[in-house]
C-alpha cells in the first residue's frame, strides 16, 4: 500500500477512527489493531512476505530473552550470533545472493575459467533492509545491556511491523520506539496537527518535486547517449532533488502518520542540501542509517579514534557498507567509495565536525562563503547520484564522459521546463525559510494563522495542480 | 482534544470541496467554449455545428489519412474528420454515440485496421473527454477501459488533478476563449518526410509479430455490426474502409488476410460498402509516408482523391 494512493487514505482513516474511538482506553488492544494493520498494509504488496516478517519477528523475540536470561558472556554471545546470522543471512540470500553468484561468475571468467552461475528467481521482498536493521540493533542492544527485552509478545510484533515506518525507515532503535508500545498514548491535538504538517509537506514532496523531477530524470538517463552536457549535468540534478524528495518525503509521511497514533519517531533528514561539506550532508541525510552504521560498526571498529591507517579505513568501510546496504549492485559500492573519499580529506584535516550548526542560523540569507561551500557540497553529491541511479558502472563513466564530451549546450531547452523550475525554487523557498531548523515544527506553528493557512492553500493547490497522476513508487521500497 | 482536531479536519476538507468545486465547475465551463485542437471538434460536436454530409471516424491514422476538402471537391458532399488518436473500434464508440446524438451526417466513414480490434487498456488523452464524462454515452464507455473514469465522475473534483495546462487553458477560456485549432476540419495535414519510427519499430519487435486473440477479432467484428446496426437505424449508412500502411509492415501482422476477410464478408452480410485501399500503389512508396503506419500529406492527397472518386460512383450513381 503507498502513501500516496487512496487506499492509503481509507486504511488510515479506519485504522485511526478505530484506534482512538473504539481502543482508546486498552493499549493491548491498541497494539493488536497496530499489528494486524501494519500487516494488512505489508501484506497489500504480497502476502507471502508476510512470512518473513512473522519469522524474523518471532526470532528476535525469543532470541532477545534468550540474550537476556544467559548467564554467560559466552552464551550472550551464542544467542547473538544466532540472531545475527538468522537475519543478515536471510537478507544475504534474498538480496545478495544472485550478486555474489554473478560477480563470482564474472571473477572466474576473467582468469579463463568457465563456471555455471546459479541465481536464484526470488522476489526480494519490499523494506527488508529496513525491519531487518531494527531487530537487530534490539538484539544488539540487550546483549551489551543497553536494553531490558519484553516480554510483550504483541508489542514487540507490532514494534518490527509498525506501518508508517516499515518499508523505508526511519530505522528505529528498540530503545526509542519499543518503551512507547507499552506506555499509555494519550491523544495530544498538537502532535496531531504537527504530524500532519509533516504529511502534507511530505506528500508535496513526494507528488510534485519527486515524482515531476522523475519524468525528466527518466528521459534523461534512459537516452543520455545523445544528451548535451548541460542537459546531463541537469540530469544529475533533477535525480538529486528526486531522491531526496522522495525519500525525505516518506519520512515525513511516516514521522506524521506515527504522530496521529501518538508516537515520536526519529527525524531522518534535516534539509541535507544546505550543508557546508560532506561530512555535514552525512549528519542530515538519512539519519537513522547513519547513526546505526555509527553505533554498531563504526564504533565497534574504533571510529576515528584509532591511528589515521584505521581510521581511513573505518570510513571506508561504513561508506562501502552503507553504499551495499542500498542495493546488490557494484554502483552502490561505487557511491559509498565516493562519499568515502569526499569525507576523508575533512576526516584528515580534523575538520569533519566544524558545521554543526543550521546554517545562517537566526541569518535570513546565507553569506557568499556559505553559499559557495553549499553549492560545492551540493555539486559533489549530484556527482555520486550519478552511480547510484545508473544501472551500471560502465553506464555511470560514459555518463560522466559525455558530460564533458559532447558539446555542453543543448540544441533545444526541452529539459529546462520552466513548470518543474517553478516547482523546484518554490520548494527550495519553503525549504530555507521553513524547514531548514531543527525545531520547524514548533517556529511554523508559532507563525501567525493567516500564514500558515496560506502556506496550506498553497501547497495544496500545489499538488492537486502538478501532481502526476499515477500512484508511483517510492525509490526506497527496493532496498 | 479529539473532537477539535476532527472538527479541523473537515473545516479542512469541506473548504477544499468547495473550492475544487468551483474550481472544476469553471474549468469544465471554460473547456466547453475552447476551440483548440483537443476540445475544438468535441465543442463543434455537442453544439450541434457539425452538419457535414460524411464524417470520417478513425485513429490517428484516419485523421491524417482523409482531407475533408478533397473528399468535399469531388462528391460535393460536405465532410469532417473525426479521427481520434490511439482508439480502437471500442474506444471510437463515444464519437460514434456523440455523432448519432449530435449531427445528422448521411454517412458514417469508420476507418479500419488490425489495431481497431486490438483491445487497449488505457485512454490516450484521457483529458479530452474530461469535461463531458456526465454525457451519458461518453462516460459507460470510458468506464470500462479505465476504472478510475467512475471515481473522477462520481467526484468531478479529482478529474483535473495534475492538469495544470488544461486548468489554466479552461479558466482563461471563460474569459478569453483558446482559439488555436490547427486542423483542418479535424485533418491533420502533416508534411513530414520519413522518419525513425519504423527502425525504431523494428528493433523493437526484433522476430516478434503482433498477434490478435481469436476473441479480440470475434468481440470487434460484432461491436463493427452493433455499430452498423445502430447508425442504420439512425439513418445514417456507414461505409467501412482500411488504409495504406507501408508494405514492410504488414509482415507483422500474420493475421491481416484473415481479418480482411472477415470484414469483408462482414460488409457484405450487412449490404455496406467496403473499400481496402491497403495495398494502393503507393504502398511501397516510402516519400508517401511518415512512418510505416501514417501517410504524409502527400501521401493523404493520393489516398483521398482514390477515395473520394470511388465513394463518388457509388453514392452518386
Amino acid at each position: 500500500m503507498l502513501f500516496n494512493s487512496f487506499e492509503f487514505l481509507i486504511f488510515l482513516v479506519i485504522v485511526f477512527g478505530l484506534y482512538w474511538g473504539v481502543f482508546r482506553k486498552n493499549i493491548p488492544y491498541q497494539n493488536l489493531l497496530l499489528l494486524l494493520g501494519s500487516y494488512l498494509f505489508y501484506g497489500w504488496w504480497d502476502w507471502r512476505f508476510l512470512s518473513l516478517i512473522i519469522l524474523s519477528s518471532g526470532l528476535d523475540f525469543i532470541l532477545g530473552l534468550k540474550i537476556d536470561e544467559a548467564e554467560t558472556q559466552k552464551k550472550k554471545k551464542l544467542f547473538l550470533t544466532i540472531s545475527l546470522m538468522s537475519n543478515f543471512g536471510l537478507l544475504a540470500v534474498l538480496k545478495y545472493f544472485n550478486f555474489f553468484s554473478v560477480s563470482l561468475y564474472h571473477a572466474f571468467e576473467s582468469i579463463g575459467y568457465k563456471i555455471d552461475p546459479f541465481t536464484l528467481n526470488v522476489v526480494l521482498p519490499v523494506g527488508i533492509s529496513f525491519y531487518t536493521f531494527q531487530t537487530v540493533s534490539y538484539s544488539i542492544d540487550i546483549y551489551r545491556s543497553q536494553l531490558k527485552p519484553t516480554k510483550n509478545v504483541v508489542a514487540f510484533f507490532a514494534f518490527v511491523s509498525f506501518f508508517p515506518q516499515l518499508v523505508a525507515g526511519p530505522i528505529e532503535r528498540a530503545s526509542n520506539l519499543l518503551p512507547q508500545f507499552t506506555s499509555k498514548r494519550k491523544f495530544n491535538y498538537d502532535k496531531a496537527v504537527d504530524g500532519m504538517r509533516q504529511i502534507l509537506w511530505g506528500l508535496f514532496k513526494k507528488i510534485v518535486i519527486a515524482d515531476n523531477c522523475a519524468l525528466v530524470v527518466n528521459e534523461i538517463f534512459g537516452n543520455y547517449q545523445d544528451q548535451s552536457g548541460s542537459v546531463l549535468l541537469l540530469g544529475a540534478f533533477y535525480f538529486a532533488l528526486q531522491i531526496y524528495g522522495d525519500f525525505s518525503g516518506y519520512s515525513d509521511i511516516a514521522i506524521g502518520t506515527a504522530k496521529l497514533f501518538g508516537f515520536n519517531l526519529m527525524t531522518n533528514f534535516k534539509t541535507p542540501y544546505f550543508s557546508r561539506d560532506i561530512a555535514e550532508f552525512w549528519r542530515r541525510w538519512h539519519i537513522s542509517l547513519s547513526t546505526w552504521f555509527r553505533d554498531y560498526l563504526y564504533i565497534p571498529l574504533g571510529g576515528s579514534r584509532v591511528n589515521t591507517m584505521l581510521a581511513v579505513r573505518n570510513v571506508f568501510i561504513i561508506f562501502i557498507v552503507s553504499g551495499f546496504w542500498h542495493g546488490a549492485n557494484w554502483t552502490f559500492i561505487v557511491w559509498g567509495a565516493l562519499n568515502a573519499l569526499y569525507f576523508i580529506p575533512l576526516l584528515l584535516s580534523g575538520a569533519n565536525r566544524k558545521n554543526t550548526n543550521v546554517v545562517a542560523e537566526n541569518r535570513l540569507l546565507p553569506s557568499i562563503k556559505e553559499f559557495f561551500q553549499m553549492s560545492l557540497t551540493f555539486t559533489l553529491v549530484c556527482m555520486a547520484w550519478v552511480f547510484f541511479r545508473a544501472p551500471s558502472i560502465s553506464i555511470a563513466l560514459d555518463y560522466f564522459g559525455r558530460m564533458f564530451a559532447n558539446s555542453f549546450l543543448p540544441e533545444n531547452f526541452y529539459y529546462f521546463k520552466p513548470q518543474l523550475i517553478f516547482l523546484i525554487v518554490v520548494f527550495i523557498v519553503f525549504e530555507w525559510f521553513l524547514f531548514r531548523y531543527d525545531d520547524y515544527l514548533l517556529r511554523f506553528s508559532k507563525l501567525p494563522p493567516i500564514l500558515r493557512r496560506s502556506f496550506y492553500v498553497c501547497i495544496g493547490f500545489i499538488m492537486y495542480l502538478f501532481m502526476v497522476n499515477e500512484s508511483t513508487t517510492f525509490i526506497y521500497f527496493q532496498f | 482534544m479529539m473532537k477539535k482536531f476532527i472538527k479541523k479536519i473537515i473545516y479542512y476538507s469541506l473548504a477544499s470541496f468547495l473550492v475544487l468545486s468551483v474550481l472544476t465547475l469553471a474549468v469544465d465551463k471554460g473547456l466547453r467554449k475552447t476551440n483548440d485542437d483537443l476540445y475544438g471538434d468535441w465543442n463543434r460536436l455537442f453544439t450541434n455545428n457539425i452538419n457535414d454530409d460524411i464524417i470520417i471516424v478513425g485513429n490517428s491514422r484516419a485523421k491524417v489519412h482523409f482531407d475533408p476538402s478533397i473528399i468535399e471537391d469531388i462528391t460535393g458532399y460536405s465532410s469532417y474528420n473525426l479521427g481520434k488518436d490511439a482508439t480502437n473500434l471500442f474506444l471510437q464508440q463515444p464519437i460514434i454515440n456523440s455523432i448519432l446524438a449530435n449531427a445528422k451526417p448521411k454517412y458514417i466513414v469508420l476507418s479500419l485496421d488490425i489495431g481497431s480490434f486490438q483491445k487497449k487498456s488505457e485512454i490516450f488523452e484521457k483529458e479530452q473527454y474530461l469535461p463531458y464524462l456526465n454525457k451519458p454515452y461518453i462516460f459507460p464507455i470510458l468506464s470500462q477501459v479505465d476504472s478510475k473514469v467512475s471515481i473522477e465522475r462520481l467526484f468531478p473534483l479529482v478529474k483535473y488533478r495534475g492538469q495544470y495546462k488544461i486548468v489554466k487553458t479552461g479558466l482563461k477560456s471563460n474569459l478569453y476563449p483558446a482559439n488555436t485549432y490547427t486542423l483542418q476540419k479535424g485533418y491533420f495535414n502533416w508534411e513530414r518526410s520519413w522518419n525513425s519510427d519504423f527502425d525504431n519499430f523494428k528493433k523493437t519487435m526484433g522476430e516478434n509479430q503482433i498477434v490478435l486473440s481469436t476473441s479480440e477479432i470475434d468481440e470487434g467484428l460484432t461491436l463493427l455490426n452493433d455499430i452498423i446496426i445502430k447508425c442504420r437505424k439512425r439513418g445514417v449508412e456507414v461505409i467501412l474502409c482500411q488504409t495504406p500502411r507501408y508494405k514492410e509492415l504488414y509482415s507483422y501482422f500474420p493475421q491481416k488476410q484473415l481479418v480482411d476477410l472477415k470484414i469483408e464478408n462482414l460488409a457484405k452480410e450487412s449490404d455496406v460498402m467496403y473499400f481496402d485501399f491497403s495495398y494502393l500503389s503507393i504502398y511501397d512508396n516510402k516519400e508517401m509516408f511518415y512512418n510505416a503506419s501514417h501517410l504524409n500529406s502527400k501521401g493523404a492527397t493520393i489516398l483521398s482523391h482514390e477515395f473520394s472518386i470511388l465513394i463518388n460512383e457509388n453514392i452518386n450513381n
